[in-house]
């Protein structure tokens, strides 16, 4: 394995034996724990500011979408009434117009 | 396992032998943390030590929980899409029959000389449907 390191940090290493190496590894692995859990800890602020944010969202949109669909069901039903209403009314209309066109042609 | 140490810039290398036992506590954590022994031999050679602020264990609880949340609303997001696009398919139909029955009913009234009724609500209801 090979790691490459900065100048200044190699020339202190480089002050340092073997043994010396392997014990500041050693030592170190407790800090090095803190440091992963406070790398993970950053990670997972920012996923959740990110999820927040993307639940607002969705929450948001889910209520325009859910008010959307009531009236669209609302709507469906007026205009189902209104489409037999004036089917009715037409037919009823059409009717008459005939019975006045005869009554015209009669007369003549 | 053989480590090498170079700097990043000019000559010289550093080799030291990290024995089984050491070598296993560094891989162990690699695997509990999810990153690999490079990413710790390097925290600790650089000395770039952190700290957290805070209790990670209930953060990540706290995530869990918000990813379960979205997930519960994006799945009762897709359904209620579908229904609501064909319920508003259903009403531009409508619509369309509704403006040809309305156009109907104009010119009869006409030609029978009766008061033409305006219909406000259902002309907007049409427009918005049909647009």
């Amino acid at each position: 394995m090979e790691i490459i390191l900065p100048k200044e940090k190699f020339k202190e290493l480089k002050k340092l034996s073997g043994t010396e190496i392997i014990k500041l590894i050693e030592e170190n692995l407790k800090k090095a724990e803190e440091t992963l859990k406070a790398e993970r800890e950053a990670f997972l602020n920012e996923k959740k500011a990110k999820l927040e944010e993307k639940l607002k969202e969705i929450e948001e949109q889910l209520e325009v979408l859910e008010r959307f669909y009531e009236k669209a069901l609302k709507d469906r039903e007026f205009m189902r009434e209104m489409s037999e209403k004036l089917r009715k009314e037409n037919r009823a209309l059409r009717k008459e117009l005939e019975e006045r066109k005869r009554a015209l042609e009669n007369k003549t | 396992m053989r480590l090498k140490i170079k700097p990043e810039r000019g000559f010289g290398k550093i080799e030291v032998e990290i024995n089984e036992d050491l070598w296993k506590k560094i891989k162990d954590l690699g695997e509990k943390y999810k990153v690999s022994e490079e990413h710790i031999l390097r925290i600790i050679l650089t000395e770039n030590f952190k700290t957290p602020n805070g209790n990670v264990q209930n953060l990540e609880r706290e995530v869990q929980e918000l990813e379960k949340r979205v997930y519960e609303l994006e799945k009762k997001w897709a359904p209620l899409r579908y229904k609501a696009y064909g319920v508003s398919e259903d009403n531009k139909i409508l619509a369309i029959e509704l403006s040809g029955l309305l156009a109907e009913n104009t010119q009869l009234r006409r030609f029978l000389r009766k008061k033409v009724k305006p219909n406000f609500e259902l002309r907007k209801l049409i427009e918005y449907y049909i647009r």
